[in-house]
Protein backbone atom coordinates (compact mmCIF):
# COMPACT_ATOMS: atom_id res chain seq x y z
CA UNK A 1 0.00 0.00 0.00
CA UNK A 2 1.55 3.26 -0.74
CA UNK A 3 1.96 6.32 1.57
CA UNK A 4 -0.96 8.45 -0.14
CA UNK A 5 -2.93 5.49 0.27
CA UNK A 6 -2.31 5.13 3.74
CA UNK A 7 -2.95 8.99 4.07
CA UNK A 8 -6.40 8.78 2.31
CA UNK A 9 -7.36 5.98 4.78
CA UNK A 10 -6.74 7.75 7.56
CA UNK A 11 -8.36 10.26 7.03
CA UNK A 12 -11.48 8.32 6.15
CA UNK A 13 -11.21 6.71 9.48
CA UNK A 14 -10.90 10.05 11.17
CA UNK A 15 -13.90 11.46 9.09
CA UNK A 16 -15.81 8.53 9.54
CA UNK A 17 -15.39 8.02 13.51
CA UNK A 18 -16.16 12.20 13.44
CA UNK A 19 -19.27 11.49 12.65
CA UNK A 20 -20.02 8.47 14.47
CA UNK A 21 -18.91 10.39 17.70
CA UNK A 22 -20.54 13.44 16.68
CA UNK A 23 -24.10 11.18 15.82
CA UNK A 24 -23.64 9.48 19.32
CA UNK A 25 -23.47 13.15 20.94
CA UNK A 26 -26.37 14.19 19.29
CA UNK A 27 -28.17 11.41 20.10
CA UNK A 28 -27.38 11.62 24.32
CA UNK A 29 -27.65 15.51 23.95
CA UNK A 30 -31.23 15.08 22.42
CA UNK A 31 -31.91 12.38 25.29
CA UNK A 32 -30.43 14.68 27.84
CA UNK A 33 -32.37 17.17 26.71
CA UNK A 34 -35.81 15.23 27.04
CA UNK A 35 -34.81 13.62 30.48
CA UNK A 36 -34.15 17.96 31.77
CA UNK A 37 -37.86 18.36 31.17
CA UNK A 38 -38.90 15.80 33.08
CA UNK A 39 -36.54 16.53 35.53
CA UNK A 40 -37.55 20.18 35.69
CA UNK A 41 -41.50 19.13 35.56
CA UNK A 42 -40.49 16.91 38.49
CA UNK A 43 -39.11 20.20 40.35
CA UNK A 44 -41.86 21.57 39.56
CA UNK A 45 -44.26 19.02 40.45
CA UNK A 46 -43.13 18.90 44.60
CA UNK A 47 -44.02 22.15 44.84
CA UNK A 48 -47.33 22.07 43.79
CA UNK A 49 -47.49 18.78 46.09
CA UNK A 50 -46.78 20.48 48.89
CA UNK A 51 -48.88 23.78 48.09
CA UNK A 52 -51.71 21.30 48.18
CA UNK A 53 -50.82 20.07 51.08
CA UNK A 54 -50.92 23.65 52.59
CA UNK A 55 -54.73 24.40 51.45
CA UNK A 56 -57.00 22.16 53.25
CA UNK A 57 -55.04 23.61 56.44
CA UNK A 58 -55.60 27.49 54.86
CA UNK A 59 -59.17 26.75 53.99
CA UNK A 60 -59.71 25.64 57.72
CA UNK A 61 -58.16 28.66 59.35
CA UNK A 62 -60.49 30.59 57.18
CA UNK A 63 -63.76 28.66 57.57
CA UNK A 64 -63.44 29.26 60.92
CA UNK A 65 -64.16 33.04 60.29
CA UNK A 66 -68.19 32.41 59.81
CA UNK A 67 -68.33 35.75 58.18
CA UNK A 68 -65.45 34.79 55.36
CA UNK A 69 -66.21 34.45 51.41
CA UNK A 70 -67.46 31.50 51.31
CA UNK A 71 -67.02 31.35 47.27
CA UNK A 72 -63.54 32.65 47.20
CA UNK A 73 -62.82 29.11 49.27
CA UNK A 74 -64.49 27.28 47.08
CA UNK A 75 -63.09 28.20 44.36
CA UNK A 76 -59.68 27.51 46.01
CA UNK A 77 -60.82 23.90 46.72
CA UNK A 78 -62.70 23.35 43.48
CA UNK A 79 -59.48 24.19 41.49
CA UNK A 80 -57.44 22.48 43.45
CA UNK A 81 -59.78 19.23 43.00
CA UNK A 82 -59.45 20.00 39.47
CA UNK A 83 -55.34 19.67 39.40
CA UNK A 84 -56.16 15.78 40.96
CA UNK A 85 -57.85 15.55 37.88
CA UNK A 86 -55.76 16.75 35.35
CA UNK A 87 -53.62 14.46 33.01
CA UNK A 88 -51.45 17.11 30.34
CA UNK A 89 -48.84 19.73 31.58
CA UNK A 90 -51.87 22.21 29.63
CA UNK A 91 -54.24 20.78 31.88
CA UNK A 92 -51.99 21.26 35.19
CA UNK A 93 -50.97 24.36 34.33
CA UNK A 94 -54.46 25.87 33.69
CA UNK A 95 -55.13 23.93 36.97
CA UNK A 96 -52.39 25.54 38.71
CA UNK A 97 -53.14 29.00 37.64
CA UNK A 98 -56.65 28.53 38.86
CA UNK A 99 -55.23 27.30 42.49
CA UNK A 100 -52.80 30.90 42.66
CA UNK A 101 -55.65 33.31 41.06
CA UNK A 102 -57.88 31.96 43.84
CA UNK A 103 -55.10 32.45 46.22
CA UNK A 104 -54.42 35.67 45.41
CA UNK A 105 -58.19 36.54 45.94
CA UNK A 106 -58.11 34.85 49.17
CA UNK A 107 -54.93 36.73 50.39
CA UNK A 108 -56.67 39.95 49.14
CA UNK A 109 -59.96 39.65 50.88
CA UNK A 110 -57.99 38.56 54.08
CA UNK A 111 -56.98 42.48 54.66
CA UNK A 112 -60.64 42.97 55.78
CA UNK A 113 -60.03 40.63 58.66
CA UNK A 114 -57.60 42.19 61.42
CA UNK A 115 -58.61 38.97 63.67
CA UNK A 116 -57.78 36.71 60.39
CA UNK A 117 -54.56 38.56 59.87
CA UNK A 118 -52.74 38.38 62.99
CA UNK A 119 -53.91 34.31 63.51
CA UNK A 120 -50.32 33.28 64.09
CA UNK A 121 -51.41 29.77 61.84
CA UNK A 122 -53.00 31.81 59.24
CA UNK A 123 -49.95 34.21 59.01
CA UNK A 124 -47.53 31.09 58.92
CA UNK A 125 -49.68 29.50 55.98
CA UNK A 126 -49.73 32.75 54.34
CA UNK A 127 -46.01 33.02 54.34
CA UNK A 128 -45.22 29.18 53.35
CA UNK A 129 -47.68 29.44 50.19
CA UNK A 130 -46.15 32.84 49.53
CA UNK A 131 -43.18 31.46 49.54
CA UNK A 132 -44.28 28.31 47.41
CA UNK A 133 -45.66 30.32 44.54
CA UNK A 134 -42.14 32.55 44.24
CA UNK A 135 -40.46 28.62 44.29
CA UNK A 136 -43.06 27.92 41.70
CA UNK A 137 -42.72 30.54 39.15
CA UNK A 138 -38.94 30.51 39.13
CA UNK A 139 -39.15 26.58 38.76
CA UNK A 140 -41.91 27.49 36.26
CA UNK A 141 -39.46 29.57 34.21
CA UNK A 142 -36.58 26.50 34.41
CA UNK A 143 -39.29 23.93 33.19
CA UNK A 144 -39.91 26.53 29.92
CA UNK A 145 -36.18 27.14 29.18
CA UNK A 146 -36.00 23.71 29.60
CA UNK A 147 -38.75 23.04 26.69
CA UNK A 148 -37.55 25.90 24.70
CA UNK A 149 -33.70 24.71 24.50
CA UNK A 150 -35.49 20.89 22.96
CA UNK A 151 -37.99 22.53 20.99
CA UNK A 152 -35.24 24.65 19.37
CA UNK A 153 -32.74 21.67 19.07
CA UNK A 154 -34.91 19.23 17.85
CA UNK A 155 -35.80 21.45 14.91
CA UNK A 156 -32.15 22.17 14.22
CA UNK A 157 -29.87 20.65 11.57
CA UNK A 158 -27.99 18.14 12.20
CA UNK A 159 -30.16 17.46 15.43
CA UNK A 160 -33.47 17.63 13.67
CA UNK A 161 -32.66 14.15 11.87
CA UNK A 162 -32.04 12.26 14.89
CA UNK A 163 -35.29 14.00 16.63
CA UNK A 164 -37.13 12.61 13.57
CA UNK A 165 -35.78 9.12 13.91
CA UNK A 166 -36.68 9.25 17.30
CA UNK A 167 -40.15 10.17 16.96
CA UNK A 168 -39.20 13.56 19.04
CA UNK A 169 -42.25 15.89 18.84
CA UNK A 170 -41.99 19.87 20.09
CA UNK A 171 -43.37 19.88 23.62
CA UNK A 172 -45.76 22.05 25.58
CA UNK A 173 -44.32 25.44 27.26
CA UNK A 174 -45.99 25.73 31.14
CA UNK A 175 -48.24 29.03 30.30
CA UNK A 176 -49.39 31.57 33.36
CA UNK A 177 -53.63 30.89 32.97
CA UNK A 178 -55.48 34.03 32.05
CA UNK A 179 -56.89 33.92 35.40
CA UNK A 180 -53.76 34.41 36.84
CA UNK A 181 -52.99 37.06 34.57
CA UNK A 182 -56.13 38.93 36.23
CA UNK A 183 -55.52 41.50 38.43
CA UNK A 184 -57.39 40.25 42.12
CA UNK A 185 -60.78 41.57 42.49
CA UNK A 186 -60.78 42.73 45.86
CA UNK A 187 -63.96 44.10 45.76
CA UNK A 188 -65.78 40.62 46.11
CA UNK A 189 -68.67 40.30 48.39
CA UNK A 190 -67.02 42.03 51.36
CA UNK A 191 -68.74 41.20 54.52
CA UNK A 192 -70.63 43.73 56.35
CA UNK A 193 -69.48 44.64 59.78
CA UNK B 1 25.75 12.15 11.35
CA UNK B 2 24.19 15.20 11.84
CA UNK B 3 21.31 14.33 9.31
CA UNK B 4 21.07 10.91 10.76
CA UNK B 5 19.79 12.44 14.16
CA UNK B 6 18.13 15.14 12.94
CA UNK B 7 15.84 12.88 11.01
CA UNK B 8 15.89 10.85 14.09
CA UNK B 9 14.44 13.81 16.15
CA UNK B 10 12.09 14.51 13.58
CA UNK B 11 10.19 10.91 13.62
CA UNK B 12 9.92 11.27 17.15
CA UNK B 13 8.14 14.41 17.06
CA UNK B 14 5.86 13.01 14.55
CA UNK B 15 5.44 10.00 16.92
CA UNK B 16 4.74 12.13 19.39
CA UNK B 17 2.48 14.33 16.88
CA UNK B 18 0.31 11.60 15.97
CA UNK B 19 -0.36 11.04 19.84
CA UNK B 20 -1.34 14.56 20.27
CA UNK B 21 -3.09 14.65 17.04
CA UNK B 22 -5.50 11.60 18.38
CA UNK B 23 -6.08 13.46 21.81
CA UNK B 24 -7.12 16.80 20.25
CA UNK B 25 -9.49 14.77 18.37
CA UNK B 26 -11.33 13.35 21.39
CA UNK B 27 -10.52 16.21 23.45
CA UNK B 28 -12.34 18.31 20.97
CA UNK B 29 -15.32 16.10 21.12
CA UNK B 30 -15.02 16.26 24.97
CA UNK B 31 -15.14 19.33 24.53
CA UNK B 32 -18.33 19.34 22.47
CA UNK B 33 -20.26 18.07 24.84
CA UNK B 34 -19.32 20.57 27.48
CA UNK B 35 -20.35 23.22 25.02
CA UNK B 36 -23.77 21.38 24.54
CA UNK B 37 -23.52 20.73 28.49
CA UNK B 38 -23.50 24.72 28.86
CA UNK B 39 -26.31 25.39 26.53
CA UNK B 40 -28.77 22.64 27.40
CA UNK B 41 -29.31 23.48 31.24
CA UNK B 42 -30.91 26.81 32.09
CA UNK B 43 -29.93 29.09 34.75
CA UNK B 44 -31.62 28.28 38.52
CA UNK B 45 -32.13 30.87 40.88
CA UNK B 46 -30.42 29.72 43.99
CA UNK B 47 -33.38 30.50 46.49
CA UNK B 48 -35.85 28.58 44.34
CA UNK B 49 -33.35 26.16 42.29
CA UNK B 50 -33.86 22.52 42.60
CA UNK B 51 -30.49 20.57 44.17
CA UNK B 52 -29.14 17.51 44.16
CA UNK B 53 -28.33 17.46 40.14
CA UNK B 54 -26.41 19.35 37.68
CA UNK B 55 -27.26 22.95 38.34
CA UNK B 56 -26.06 26.44 36.54
CA UNK B 57 -25.74 29.63 38.07
CA UNK B 58 -24.87 33.27 37.04
CA UNK B 59 -24.54 35.90 39.73
CA UNK B 60 -21.22 37.70 41.47
CA UNK B 61 -18.68 37.19 43.94
CA UNK B 62 -19.60 38.05 47.51
CA UNK B 63 -17.15 38.87 50.52
CA UNK B 64 -17.00 40.34 53.79
CA UNK B 65 -14.94 43.47 53.46
CA UNK B 66 -12.29 42.40 56.33
CA UNK B 67 -12.08 38.98 54.54
CA UNK B 68 -10.39 40.80 50.81
CA UNK B 69 -7.11 39.68 50.62
CA UNK B 70 -4.47 41.06 48.12
CA UNK B 71 -3.08 38.92 45.64
CA UNK B 72 0.38 38.03 46.13
CA UNK B 73 1.75 38.83 42.68
CA UNK B 74 -0.49 41.31 41.35
CA UNK B 75 -1.31 42.49 44.80
CA UNK B 76 -4.99 43.67 43.79
CA UNK B 77 -7.83 42.95 46.24
CA UNK B 78 -9.08 40.01 45.92
CA UNK B 79 -12.29 37.35 47.38
CA UNK B 80 -10.11 34.13 46.22
CA UNK B 81 -6.58 34.20 43.98
CA UNK B 82 -5.21 30.82 42.22
CA UNK B 83 -1.00 30.05 42.36
CA UNK B 84 -0.01 27.84 39.69
CA UNK B 85 3.79 26.94 40.29
CA UNK B 86 5.24 25.60 36.84
CA UNK B 87 9.13 24.21 36.13
CA UNK B 88 11.29 25.29 32.88
CA UNK B 89 12.20 21.54 31.86
CA UNK B 90 15.12 21.67 29.27
CA UNK B 91 15.50 19.16 26.55
CA UNK B 92 18.61 18.86 24.61
CA UNK B 93 17.10 21.28 22.01
CA UNK B 94 14.12 22.83 23.56
CA UNK B 95 12.29 23.52 26.70
CA UNK B 96 9.12 23.99 28.36
CA UNK B 97 7.05 25.08 31.22
CA UNK B 98 5.59 21.95 33.52
CA UNK B 99 2.95 22.51 36.00
CA UNK B 100 4.53 21.04 39.14
CA UNK B 101 1.31 22.59 42.05
CA UNK B 102 -1.01 24.65 42.97
CA UNK B 103 -2.58 26.09 45.74
CA UNK B 104 -6.08 28.01 46.12
CA UNK B 105 -6.49 30.80 48.78
CA UNK B 106 -9.22 29.00 50.24
CA UNK B 107 -10.88 25.96 49.54
CA UNK B 108 -13.85 28.14 48.08
CA UNK B 109 -15.95 31.53 47.64
CA UNK B 110 -19.98 32.36 47.69
CA UNK B 111 -21.63 33.36 45.09
CA UNK B 112 -24.95 35.64 45.37
CA UNK B 113 -27.46 36.02 42.27
CA UNK B 114 -29.66 38.39 44.00
CA UNK B 115 -32.26 36.10 44.47
CA UNK B 116 -31.80 36.01 48.43
CA UNK B 117 -29.29 33.30 48.62
CA UNK B 118 -26.02 32.29 47.77
CA UNK B 119 -23.79 29.50 47.15
CA UNK B 120 -20.73 28.09 48.03
CA UNK B 121 -17.84 26.96 45.38
CA UNK B 122 -15.48 24.60 46.23
CA UNK B 123 -13.29 25.36 43.10
CA UNK B 124 -10.73 21.87 43.71
CA UNK B 125 -11.13 19.93 40.71
CA UNK B 126 -13.10 22.66 38.90
CA UNK B 127 -12.65 23.44 34.93
CA UNK B 128 -11.75 27.08 35.50
CA UNK B 129 -12.28 29.24 32.07
CA UNK B 130 -10.66 32.11 32.89
CA UNK B 131 -10.83 35.93 30.43
CA UNK B 132 -7.30 37.24 30.48
CA UNK B 133 -3.97 36.74 31.01
CA UNK B 134 -2.85 35.45 34.66
CA UNK B 135 -0.41 37.70 36.07
CA UNK B 136 2.93 35.28 36.49
CA UNK B 137 6.31 35.75 38.08
CA UNK B 138 9.34 34.58 37.36
CA UNK B 139 12.33 33.29 39.08
CA UNK B 140 15.66 31.08 39.46
CA UNK B 141 15.66 28.95 42.89
CA UNK B 142 18.73 30.80 43.80
CA UNK B 143 17.21 34.16 43.91
CA UNK B 144 13.77 33.04 45.94
CA UNK B 145 14.82 35.65 48.82
CA UNK B 146 14.10 38.47 46.39
CA UNK B 147 10.69 36.82 46.41
CA UNK B 148 7.52 39.41 46.60
CA UNK B 149 6.64 39.27 50.32
CA UNK B 150 3.19 38.19 49.83
CA UNK B 151 3.91 35.30 47.15
CA UNK B 152 6.92 34.08 49.79
CA UNK B 153 3.97 34.40 52.71
CA UNK B 154 1.37 32.50 50.17
CA UNK B 155 4.17 29.74 49.77
CA UNK B 156 4.75 29.55 53.46
CA UNK B 157 1.70 29.03 54.60
CA UNK B 158 0.78 27.21 51.86
CA UNK B 159 3.91 24.98 51.67
CA UNK B 160 1.95 21.65 53.30
CA UNK B 161 -0.39 21.47 50.61
CA UNK B 162 2.72 21.80 47.57
CA UNK B 163 3.65 18.06 46.85
CA UNK B 164 6.53 18.94 44.19
CA UNK B 165 7.78 22.64 45.12
CA UNK B 166 9.99 23.25 47.88
CA UNK B 167 10.81 26.68 48.97
CA UNK B 168 14.49 26.28 49.51
CA UNK B 169 17.13 28.65 47.69
CA UNK B 170 19.39 26.31 46.04
CA UNK B 171 22.98 27.44 45.11
CA UNK B 172 23.66 28.73 41.15
CA UNK B 173 24.79 25.69 40.16
CA UNK B 174 21.86 23.71 41.00
CA UNK B 175 19.25 26.36 40.37
CA UNK B 176 15.95 25.66 38.70
CA UNK B 177 13.50 27.91 36.82
CA UNK B 178 10.30 28.59 38.15
CA UNK B 179 7.16 30.40 36.66
CA UNK B 180 4.16 31.72 39.27
CA UNK B 181 1.17 31.94 37.39
CA UNK B 182 -1.86 33.77 39.74
CA UNK B 183 -5.55 34.59 38.55
CA UNK B 184 -8.12 35.82 41.31
CA UNK B 185 -12.12 36.76 41.72
CA UNK B 186 -12.70 40.56 42.53
CA UNK B 187 -15.43 41.11 44.64
CA UNK B 188 -18.68 41.38 42.62
CA UNK B 189 -17.07 40.04 39.63
CA UNK B 190 -19.10 38.29 37.32
CA UNK B 191 -19.55 34.36 37.83
CA UNK B 192 -20.34 31.41 36.18
CA UNK B 193 -20.81 28.26 37.77
CA UNK B 194 -22.26 24.85 36.22
CA UNK B 195 -22.07 21.81 38.26
CA UNK B 196 -23.78 19.17 40.78
CA UNK B 197 -24.93 21.05 43.43
CA UNK B 198 -25.84 19.70 47.29
CA UNK B 199 -28.27 21.20 49.56
CA UNK B 200 -26.51 23.99 51.81
CA UNK B 201 -29.44 24.72 54.10
CA UNK B 202 -28.02 23.77 57.35
CA UNK B 203 -31.56 23.45 59.88
CA UNK B 204 -30.41 24.41 63.68
CA UNK B 205 -29.93 21.52 65.73
CA UNK B 206 -32.74 21.51 68.62
CA UNK B 207 -31.12 23.29 71.63
CA UNK B 208 -30.53 21.14 75.15
CA UNK B 209 -33.26 23.25 77.52
CA UNK B 210 -31.10 25.12 79.94
CA UNK B 211 -30.74 24.38 83.28
CA UNK B 212 -31.80 28.47 84.16
CA UNK B 213 -34.88 28.05 81.79
CA UNK B 214 -35.73 24.56 83.60
CA UNK B 215 -35.94 26.25 86.94
CA UNK B 216 -37.89 29.37 85.68
CA UNK B 217 -40.60 27.46 84.23
CA UNK B 218 -40.78 24.82 86.91
CA UNK B 219 -42.00 27.66 89.11
CA UNK B 220 -44.27 28.44 86.55
CA UNK B 221 -45.82 25.66 86.40
CA UNK B 222 -46.19 25.37 90.42
CA UNK B 223 -47.54 28.72 90.52
CA UNK B 224 -50.29 28.85 87.74
CA UNK B 225 -53.12 27.59 88.69
CA UNK B 226 -54.11 26.96 84.86
CA UNK B 227 -50.77 25.27 84.16
CA UNK B 228 -50.96 23.09 87.07
CA UNK B 229 -54.13 21.73 86.00
CA UNK B 230 -52.82 21.34 82.28
CA UNK B 231 -50.08 18.98 83.55
CA UNK B 232 -51.99 17.35 86.47
CA UNK B 233 -52.20 14.20 84.53
CA UNK B 234 -53.95 12.09 87.23
CA UNK B 235 -56.52 14.99 88.03
CA UNK B 236 -55.81 14.24 91.68
CA UNK B 237 -55.07 18.20 92.34
CA UNK B 238 -51.72 17.91 93.56
CA UNK B 239 -48.47 17.74 90.87
CA UNK B 240 -46.32 14.97 91.76
CA UNK B 241 -42.80 15.50 91.04
CA UNK B 242 -43.13 13.42 87.73
CA UNK B 243 -45.70 15.67 86.62
CA UNK B 244 -43.84 18.79 87.60
CA UNK B 245 -40.95 17.88 85.98
CA UNK B 246 -42.91 16.73 82.66
CA UNK B 247 -44.48 20.66 82.51
CA UNK B 248 -41.17 22.58 83.50
CA UNK B 249 -40.06 20.84 80.59
CA UNK B 250 -42.85 21.63 78.06
CA UNK B 251 -43.30 25.15 79.48
CA UNK B 252 -39.37 25.66 79.69
CA UNK B 253 -38.66 24.66 75.70
CA UNK B 254 -42.08 26.99 74.89
CA UNK B 255 -40.20 29.83 76.80
CA UNK B 256 -36.80 28.96 75.05
CA UNK B 257 -38.23 28.95 71.46
CA UNK B 258 -40.05 32.18 72.07
CA UNK B 259 -36.41 33.89 72.95
CA UNK B 260 -34.98 31.67 70.57
CA UNK B 261 -37.08 32.75 67.34
CA UNK B 262 -34.53 35.68 66.41
CA UNK B 263 -31.67 34.03 66.95
CA UNK B 264 -32.86 30.91 65.29
CA UNK B 265 -33.54 32.44 61.90
CA UNK B 266 -30.74 34.19 61.90
CA UNK B 267 -28.72 30.52 62.32
CA UNK B 268 -30.60 29.57 58.96
CA UNK B 269 -27.96 29.63 56.80
CA UNK B 270 -28.33 31.84 53.98
CA UNK B 271 -26.38 29.45 51.61
CA UNK B 272 -28.80 27.57 49.98
CA UNK B 273 -26.35 25.43 47.39
CA UNK B 274 -22.91 23.64 47.94
CA UNK B 275 -20.89 22.75 44.27
CA UNK B 276 -18.34 20.63 44.95
CA UNK B 277 -16.65 18.48 42.37
CA UNK B 278 -18.35 15.29 41.84
CA UNK B 279 -17.65 12.49 38.97
CA UNK B 280 -19.39 12.24 36.37
CA UNK B 281 -20.58 15.23 36.70
CA UNK B 282 -19.40 18.50 34.66
CA UNK B 283 -17.65 21.63 36.97
CA UNK B 284 -17.09 24.81 35.47
CA UNK B 285 -16.43 28.26 36.53
CA UNK B 286 -16.12 31.29 35.15
CA UNK B 287 -15.65 34.85 35.08
CA UNK B 288 -16.77 35.16 31.17
CA UNK B 289 -20.27 35.72 30.37
CA UNK B 290 -22.47 32.33 29.16
CA UNK B 291 -22.61 33.17 25.57
CA UNK B 292 -18.92 33.96 25.03
CA UNK B 293 -18.04 30.91 27.13
CA UNK B 294 -19.72 29.32 24.76
CA UNK B 295 -18.54 30.63 21.95
CA UNK B 296 -14.79 30.06 23.13
CA UNK B 297 -15.53 26.84 24.06
CA UNK B 298 -16.67 26.13 21.06
CA UNK B 299 -13.60 27.87 18.91
CA UNK B 300 -11.25 25.41 20.48
CA UNK B 301 -13.34 22.53 20.50
CA UNK B 302 -13.29 23.19 16.17
CA UNK B 303 -9.95 23.66 16.27
CA UNK B 304 -8.86 20.28 18.11
CA UNK B 305 -11.44 18.50 16.25
CA UNK B 306 -9.98 19.58 13.10
CA UNK B 307 -6.57 20.31 14.17
CA UNK B 308 -6.07 17.06 15.70
CA UNK B 309 -6.53 14.47 12.75
CA UNK B 310 -4.47 16.77 10.61
CA UNK B 311 -1.77 16.67 12.33
CA UNK B 312 -2.00 12.79 13.61
CA UNK B 313 -2.27 11.99 9.56
CA UNK B 314 0.65 14.06 8.58
CA UNK B 315 2.74 12.73 10.89
CA UNK B 316 1.33 9.31 10.32
CA UNK B 317 2.11 10.11 6.25
CA UNK B 318 5.90 11.09 7.49
CA UNK B 319 6.26 7.78 9.60
CA UNK B 320 4.92 5.90 7.35
CA UNK B 321 7.27 7.75 4.10
CA UNK B 322 10.59 7.28 6.60
CA UNK B 323 9.71 3.36 7.36
CA UNK B 324 9.46 2.97 3.81
CA UNK B 325 12.74 4.39 2.93
CA UNK B 326 13.98 2.34 6.13
CA UNK B 327 12.96 -0.75 4.92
Amino acid sequence: MGTLAIIVLALFLFAALGIVIYAVSIYNGLISLKENIKKSWGNIDVILKQRHDELPKLISVCESYAAFEKGVLDRVMKARENYFRANTVAQKAQASGDISAGLKSLFALSENFPELKANENFMQLQNRISHLEESLADRREFYNDSVNNYNIRIQQIPDVIVANILGYRQEEMFEVSEEERKDVDVKIKLPKF
Amino acid sequence: MDAANAINNFTIYCVIGLGAGIYWFVAGFRELKQKRTIQDIPTSKIATGAVGTNVEIKGQVICDEEKVIPAPISETPSVFYSIEIQKLVRNKNSSYWKSIDRFYSDKGFFVDDGSGADALVYIEGATVKRKGKPAEFQLASNNFNTMPPLLSQALTKNAAKLKRFKLKSTSWLFSDKYRFLEWYFKPSDSIYVLGFAESGLKVPKRRKLKFKTFLKAKKLVASDPKLKKRFDSNKDGVLTPEELEWGAKVIGEQLDAKYDKKQTKELVSKTKMIFKHKKPHPFIVSNMHEENLVKSIAMTSTLKMIGGPIVAVACLGYLVFTLKNFL
